[in-house]
């Protein structure tokens, strides 16, 4: 064969020549003529034989329909977050007993189990490390840095963010695996819409919920680029389970101090939450807006979202897959930017300049700021340390307005992490001038500001452009600064 | 009093000193980044005059130096230093005072042609722009891309034969050659005419005409026209333009079935009530690139059978029944897919015979 000689480069000619001829119809019939052949193999081997409505179909009217759809869909995920909410408050005391708390887990029984455990159990890891680097006559400064400020760092975020994590993925893929995921984005398809965005974003904004940087990864089901850049950009609007805790603490501090206790008082702190997350979606559809008329503009692209048979869920598979790829991947994340956050507070309250500590300088450069923002100096720092990891800013907050103000009549150590009931919190923040205005520009800022550390890298990964990511990372903190500013300063115009 | 005042200069000179440097140092930035922009600027009319030059050439014009500053808009003198620069890159040779390109230069020119068709291609396809605002952003984006890049972009996109307004994509070592087109201001009546290209200028023009569905490849037929407007139909629907606005539109002979010929009743799919079924008679000549992989991979094949099952919330998106599975289509989607409504007829004997329609 002659032709076997031919060149590399007039092989390529060749395809090239080819391919003009290659009628523009080509795909259209190959696809057709597999589709054909399927229908003909399925025609031989399967019979249908029930005609009437499935109950697939039932389910769909009921989940999918234009009245009813919406609120069953809001009564879902309010019910996914009680779950995620009460259910993570056992076992996260559990991990606090376990890891961190003086005591160790003899309160936790006490409260959750009613009976003395015994005193092997009185002693939490943090105090046994203790021990041992002091047995080991380390100096004080090691144990300061690693026992303190790592340590304590991890085991905080561990202890606040893996119980609702792991119990919120496996419902939420439990939804995904009953098939009810794509419903969701089926009925909130006309707000994305008309917002310029692509319907399966509400797919991402619910995982969003759960873990804004697993919320990020999920926007590869998007396939325009142009709306996967709003679905990334737009999920830190999604309060997540790093920040719920700092929400529901605010909650409960609203709900201790203005309320008059009753049903109305336990109400409160729901209502806050829910008041929050809200806000966090509308701000999010008015941000898609936005950006899709300003420097993502562009058509819709193709929307074609398969709407999959409703199936049994295999539980042991959800478990797997929630457990191993979602929560434990996303903990390690923020492990390890958690770690170095901790040498960060510790050193911010422990490294003395003209012995006062670095902490108070910058409290007070950042308090003309927060004065501004209705917040203060404090929270702001806190903020600030907490990029990595959102977990640590009630307790980072804590820290240093026991490292400004002393103790407070409250038994706390200075310059550490810790962690106090909800009346001592209250009490301690009251007693710094804390107001209501406080708690609101507090709760706004919570919502609007820059993703975290884990988030970012995320961000950075998925889209490797320096400017998105500076985008996404700035656009939401220089929201929060401008809405607290007018929020505040209109606030103290009236009162 | 003169002694203080010098004291008092002597503490603020470390500031001085300081902000004048700062102030220098961006000043000489700013005009490093002026200068830059006008080498740049320079560049790319050099690229902007060698396609003109190629697609006179093509038109059958005479590219004359004047003829070609008249057209930039560039005063003589200017032009003049275009072409000097041209010649020094030996990108054409003067012949009496014809511009013919030289080797190099029909290279740069088919360069450039295809990196600005290709870039269109991704941005319509790819990053889901309208079709009236790619044109400016190819126009700037061509003059930075190197052939590597050129040559992995073609790749990505799967080697497209034709971009977004319908003209050919050349590949890298292909010739430019004129292709035979009509306007379709004098195109007969009743002969189906596939679109082949659109101008892109002015943009209202295109909006137009993107809204009647009128795009490269879709196949369209001319049922009447008067002096002032002729009335066409394209994917089943008639509409009606001015004659002035044809004269934009070239059309080539549609050797098409007489199912895309636009002459069969065919409905698009967001006629189709809840509860009714249809069957596809094919995807609308509009939709290309990806959108169209997308739906036929779904199996949006033409014949087969098709149920609208329920709508959502707003009438945004409505789910489908096909093959046994539910797709949910916006209505975007749905309008560039044609179906012939199916009535009371034994959809059992269809979707027997569903398969030799294909």
């Amino acid at each position: 064969m002659s032709k076997s000689k031919l060149q590399p480069s007039e092989i390529l000619d060749q395809i090239d020549e080819l391919r003009q001829e290659v009628d523009e119809h080509f795909r259209d019939e190959l696809v057709g003529e597999i589709y054909a052949q399927a229908h003909r193999v399925t025609q031989s081997t399967v019979k249908v034989l029930s005609k009437g409505p499935t109950w697939d179909q039932k389910l769909d009217w009921l989940l999918t329909h234009p009245i009813w759809g919406w609120p069953l869909m809001v009564l879902i995920f309010a019910t996914v977050f009680w779950l995620t909410v009460t259910g993570a408050n056992i076992p996260s005391a559990f991990l606090a007993g376990l890891l961190i708390e003086e005591g160790g887990l003899s309160s936790w029984g006490r409260e959750y189990l009613n009976l003395d455990l015994p005193a092997g159990l009185s002693h939490s890891l943090y105090e046994l490390l203790h021990m041992l680097f002091n047995g080991l006559h380390s100096p004080g400064w090691l144990t300061g840095l690693l026992l303190d400020g790592v340590y304590l760092c991890v085991a905080w975020v561990v202890s606040v963010m893996l119980p609702p994590m792991a119990i919120f993925f496996p419902l939420f893929t439990l939804l995904e695996d009953l098939g009810y995921l794509p419903r969701i984005a089926f009925n909130m398809d006309p707000m994305f819409k008309v917002t310029g965005a692509h319907g399966k974003q509400a797919l991402t904004m619910a995982m969003g919920f759960g873990c804004n940087a697993a919320g990020v990864i999920a926007c590869r089901i998007i396939d325009s680029p142009r709306e996967k850049l709003i679905a990334i950009i737009t999920n830190n609007f999604m309060i997540c389970n790093g920040r719920f805790p700092t929400v529901i603490a605010i909650g409960a501090v609203l709900a201790a101090t203005q309320a008059k206790g009753g049903f109305l008082g336990g109400s409160v702190a729901a209502f806050t939450v829910i008041a929050v997350v809200s806000l966090g979606v509308l701000l999010m559809f008015a941000v898609n807006y936005a950006l899709s008329r300003t420097v993502l503009r562009g058509q819709s692209s193709t929307f074609t979202l398969e709407l999959p048979p409703y199936r049994k869920p295999a539980i042991l598979r959800i478990i797997y897959t929630s457990l191993i790829d979602r929560t434990l991947f996303v903990l390690a994340r923020a492990v390890t930017v958690a770690a170095p956050a901790g040498v960060v507070i510790w050193l911010v309250a422990n490294l003395s300049i003209s012995g006062e500590p670095v902490g108070i300088y910058l409290v007070h450069l950042l308090n003309p700021l927060g004065w501004l923002m209705g917040l203060s100096g404090v929270i702001l720092l806190a903020y600030i340390i907490a990029i990595p990891a959102n977990e640590i800013v009630v307790p980072t907050i804590i820290m240093l307005i026991v490292l400004l103000s002393g103790t407070h009549g409250l038994e706390l150590e200075t310059g550490k992490m810790v962690e106090t009931g909800t009346e001592n919190l209250a009490k301690l923040l009251f007693a710094q001038g804390w107001t209501l205005q406080t708690c609101v520009c507090f709760l706004l800022f919570v919502l609007l500001h820059n993703p975290c550390g884990t988030t970012i890298w995320t961000i950075w990964k998925e889209t490797h452009s320096l400017k998105w990511t500076a985008l996404a990372t700035l656009l939401p903190v220089a929201m929060g600064i401008t809405i607290c500013i007018i929020v505040a300063n209109i606030w103290r115009l009236f009162s | 009093m003169f002694i203080p005042f010098l004291a008092y200069l002597e503490n603020q000179a470390l500031w001085l000193v300081t902000a004048c440097a700062l102030l220098t140092a961006f000043w000489l930035m700013l005009v490093l980044w002026g200068l830059g922009r006008r080498q740049q600027h320079r560049l790319e009319q050099l690229d902007d005059a060698l396609k003109l030059i190629a697609t006179l050439k093509l038109e059958c014009h005479l590219p004359t130096i004047s003829r070609l500053g008249g057209i930039m808009g560039l005063m003589p003198t200017r032009m003049l230093q275009v072409v000097d620069r041209l010649l020094q890159k030996q990108w054409v040779h003067l012949q009496d005072d014809q511009l013919l390109l030289t080797n190099d230069g029909r290279q740069r020119a088919v360069h450039l042609l295809r990196a600005h068709r290709l870039i269109e291609t991704q941005l319509v396809y790819d990053a889901g722009l309208p079709l009236d605002q790619v044109h400016r952003q190819a126009d700037r984006q061509e003059h930075h891309i190197t052939e590597e890049q050129l040559t992995e972009l073609n790749e990505h996109l799967g080697f497209p034969a034709f971009d977004p307004h319908g003209d050919p994509i050349p590949s890298a070592s292909t010739m430019l050659e004129p292709d035979q087109m009509w306007s379709l201001a004098t195109w007969e009546t009743n002969t189906p005419a596939k679109v082949t290209h659109v101008e892109d200028e002015p943009p209202a023009a295109l909006r137009k005409l993107l809204r009647m569905n009128v795009t490269p490849g879709s196949i369209l037929c001319i049922t009447h026209r008067d002096e002032q407007e002729l009335l066409f139909e394209v994917d089943g629907q008639a509409h009606t333009m001015p004659n002035t606005l044809a004269l934009s539109v070239q059309v080539q002979p549609a050797l098409v079935k007489p199912a895309e010929s636009g002459l069969q009743v065919v409905q698009p799919l967001t006629d189709l009530q809840v509860g009714q079924t249809g069957h596809i008679v094919t995807l609308s000549r509009s939709c290309q690139g990806f959108g169209r992989r997308r739906l036929l991979d779904l199996g949006l094949t033409p014949g087969t059978l098709i149920t609208a099952e329920y709508v959502n919330f707003g009438h945004s998106a409505t789910a489908y029944k096909i093959r046994q599975t539910l797709i949910a289509l916006r209505q975007e989607q749905a309008r560039q897919i044609l179906i012939q409504v199916i009535h009371s007829i034994d959809l059992d004997q269809l979707e027997v015979n569903s398969n030799h329609v294909t």
